[in-house]
């Protein structure tokens, strides 16, 4: 019998995710199964099924290796901020450029959430 | 007819549901019914934000050679291919409201796709790439962070997962910024100069204040705030940041009122924008452009062997 991989969506604002497999002998089964087999709860508000051989699986996993230094493409490859801030308010001050003009309270900064 | 947007006695009882619906909080998927102002509108803004990745990378793209260092050289290069990785990420959301993504591509590269005001201008120093790593995408996280809410939810997945990447982005323009205002007199000289240029294009980024109930992106669900409020948060996150390290603005009117909590400003030239995105385009534009088009009838030898006879389909 043809066995099936499911995918769930938990929220709607998440991606599809895998949650197993089960067997069917079609697609409309395959589907009625899925949600038998794994969202009786709540676990999800979408998904989908996708026959096993036509998943197809990276072969060869070396090419998802780290064969050179890759931080500049990842958060810890930028590091060292509160000295660097620290550096150019002091260079500021130098120049004389040290008017504090009023500004918001700390914390209405939304940057912080995406660093 | 109705306008953009239509009335209650205007809505015929599947469209008034549907807006009951987006109204409500509730999200859209590609499959599911929808009307087509709001199919309409939504592609017209995803695919003009995912113009916005291909050609924002352009400008910086120019200063790959240029950089100062190895280690920025390699930092550029890896964030103009996010950018163009988000550009890819997003027309395959745009496609899925029905337009081919060739046909997207193809208007982009003849000069009939409609991008962001701050990518038709020209690049100068390496102070313009602090300005557009750190001020422009900083803008760019504002209002993308807003999209993670919208109303189209195969859009909303992929704003979260591009918003997770800015933040990178974020770090490599900050990192710039920082170097250049402890750097020296000339540096600290060149960031101030590129600060003045940018501003005014910052500004008009956001767009014209337009009321919340006037705006059919916000009547549709297509964006959760007004241009206003995005402006304001970029502001209230981004101009204490220059002041602290002793970058002014090119504006006497600029202060936050701490009283009614509102930044004011010198109101931008809006005819000045409106020639921008929809006049001849600038110099700028049309190199890139140009550009575009060499590259483009030079790799479609690339995408004959890539692709075969069969054009891709698009997903219902």
């Amino acid at each position: 019998m043809t066995t099936w991989e499911v995918f769930g969506r938990r929220r709607v604002n998440d991606s599809l995710s895998h949650v197993g497999r089960i067997h069917a002998v079609d697609r409309q089964t395959a589907l009625v199964l899925a949600r038998e087999t794994h969202f009786r709860h709540n676990e999800a508000v979408d998904y989908a099924v996708v026959r096993t051989d036509q998943l197809h699986h990276v072969e060869d996993k070396s090419i998802l290796e780290r064969h050179v230094d890759i931080d500049y493409r990842l958060q810890a490859g930028y590091s060292g901020f509160r000295d660097k801030r620290a550096a150019a308010r002091e260079a500021a001050e130098r120049r004389g450029m040290t008017d504090l003009q009023t500004r918001p309270a700390p914390g209405r900064d939304v940057s912080s959430e995406s660093t | 007819m109705p306008g953009l947007i239509p009335t209650r006695d205007e809505m015929d009882g599947r469209t008034a549901a549907f807006v009951d619906h987006i109204h409500d909080g509730g999200k859209v998927e590609a499959r599911d019914w929808m009307p087509d102002t709001y199919r309409a509108l939504n592609l017209k803004f995803i695919e003009m934000h995912a113009n916005s990745e291909i050609m924002g990378a352009l400008p910086e793209r120019e200063w790959i050679a240029r950089a100062p260092s190895l280690k920025r050289k390699r930092s550029l290069a890896a964030k103009v291919q996010d950018e163009v990785g988000h550009g890819q990420l997003i027309y395959r959301v745009a496609e899925s409201l029905g337009k081919p993504r060739a046909e997207m591509y193809a208007d982009l590269v003849a000069g009939r796709g409609r991008f962001h005001n701050v990518f038709h201008y020209p690049t100068f120093t390496w102070g313009d790439v602090a300005c557009i790593g750190f001020l422009v995408d900083g803008a760019a996280i504002v209002t993308q962070r807003a999209l993670t809410d919208t109303s189209y939810a195969p859009y909303l997945r992929v704003m979260r997962r591009v918003v997770a990447e800015e933040s990178l982005h974020y770090r490599h323009g900050e990192d710039i910024l920082l170097a250049l205002a402890s750097g020296t007199d000339a540096q600290v000289e060149m960031l101030q100069e590129a600060v003045n240029r940018w501003w005014t294009p910052i500004l008009h980024f956001f767009g014209t204040d337009v009321a919340r109930e006037d705006d059919p992106s916000i009547f549709w669900g297509i964006k959760p705030r007004t241009n206003e409020e995005s402006r304001q948060e970029w502001m209230t996150t981004y101009i204490p940041k220059l002041w602290d390290v002793g970058i002014s603005l090119p504006d006497d009117e600029l202060a936050w009122d701490p009283e009614t909590e509102v930044w004011s400003y010198t109101e931008p030239d809006w005819q000045e924008l409106a020639d921008l995105v929809k006049g001849d385009p600038s110099e700028a534009t049309a190199t890139r452009l140009w550009w575009k088009q060499q590259l483009a009838a030079h790799n479609d030898w690339i995408r004959d062997v890539v692709l075969g006879d069969e054009a891709p389909v698009v997903a219902a």
